[in-house]
């Protein structure tokens, strides 16, 4: 009994002189009051850590810490690499979508007479869904060669509709009528064998190509 | 004789510091900066032999090394970033210096985790 008292004073005070020394040399700021804090911690340790060994049961500090702190680094590891997995599915739906970009544009440069001026696509973005990287909408939009322009062509005429001259002015079909584009049917073959080139190179849906030509 | 040539070095950055802050400021922060530098390596060094003296001590008394351990990187954290926070506040510069101290201070919080947690651990086992 005598021994382990003995023991306990001379670790108390040797322990509390260590605490003081640390006070002393600490930078005197806002960290001191944690410090202090924790130094308090480690002699209340000190204080009662020999009443287990009384009690039979053993106490390792420094296990303890080493579990705590690689729970710690674990957490850290899991939270770091998530973010890591984020920004690598951001970088390879970047990488994708340029290469797609390119891609079309090579595909839709093939045609004769016709330029690309810019083509975006959009993708399924959510790395978490099976269907991450599956193309949702593609539009391009075309140019004609100004080579078109300057050979004399005959000037396409705009369809006609059927003129009804018996009936009464419907209001309606004046209203249709209005709304009568001229759609050129040069641009029409060109928007079709886009789509089909693209569907047949990339297997997208024709109904989500989207393609102007100005 | 170390303490004379510390004082010295920063009495001759101070006059540095004031008569070059009219001309240039932005050299004279830097100055400043280089002064501060010297200073805390000079007392690093000097550092060592006190953490030496108290590593023995401990040794001795059989004191577990891992409150030691733990004591000593809190001691160097807050060293790292009280000079930091310094240097920054010279600059003029108080809320970086203030972030600098929030970043020293968490990191002696997740130091000082696995003590409050074993001291935790300790009470209840100590309970019957």
């Amino acid at each position: 009994m005598l021994e382990f008292l003995r023991s306990w004073i001379i670790n108390i005070v040797t322990i509390s002189l260590i605490l003081i020394l640390f006070e002393i040399i600490v930078p005197s700021g806002k960290i001191k009051k944690i410090i202090t804090l924790v130094s308090g911690f480690v002699l209340l340790i000190a204080v009662v850590n020999p009443f287990l060994q009384l009690k039979n049961s053993n106490f390792d500090l420094s296990e303890a810490v080493q579990a705590d702190s690689f729970y710690i680094d674990q957490k850290e590891v899991e939270n770091s690499s998530k973010l890591l997995e984020e920004t690598q599915a951001r970088q390879i739906a970047e990488v994708y979508k340029k290469k797609l970009a390119l891609r079309i544009e090579e595909e839709a440069g093939k045609l004769e007479g016709v330029s690309v001026t810019k083509t975006t696509v959009e993708i399924n973005e959510d790395y978490n869904s099976e269907k991450f990287g599956e193309i949702t909408k593609i539009s391009v939009e075309l140019k004609k060669a100004s080579k078109e322009k300057d050979k004399k062509t005959i000037e396409p005429v705009v369809t006609v509709e059927k003129i009804d001259i018996n009936a009464g002015l419907n209001k309606k079909k004046e209203k249709e009528k209005e709304g009568l584009k001229f759609v050129d049917p040069e641009d029409k073959r060109l928007t079709e064998l886009v789509k089909q080139n693209l569907n047949k190179s990339l297997e997208v849906n024709k109904e989500s190509i989207e393609v102007t030509i100005t | 004789m170390d303490i004379l040539q510390i004082v010295c070095i920063g009495i001759i950055a101070v006059i540095l510091t004031v008569t070059i802050r009219q001309q240039k400021p932005e050299i004279a922060m830097l100055v400043s900066i280089v002064a501060g530098l010297l200073i805390f390596v000079l007392i690093v060094v000097k550092l060592t032999s006190v953490i030496d003296f108290i590593k023995t001590f401990s040794r001795k008394a059989d004191i577990d090394a891992t409150y030691i351990t733990i004591l000593l990187k809190i001691a160097g954290i807050a060293y790292i970033a009280e000079f930091g926070a310094e240097v920054c506040k010279d600059a003029g510069e108080s809320s970086i210096a203030s972030k600098i101290e929030l970043a020293g201070k968490v990191t002696i919080v997740i130091l000082a985790v696995p003590i409050i947690t074993s001291l935790l651990d300790l009470v209840v086992k100590l309970m019957p």
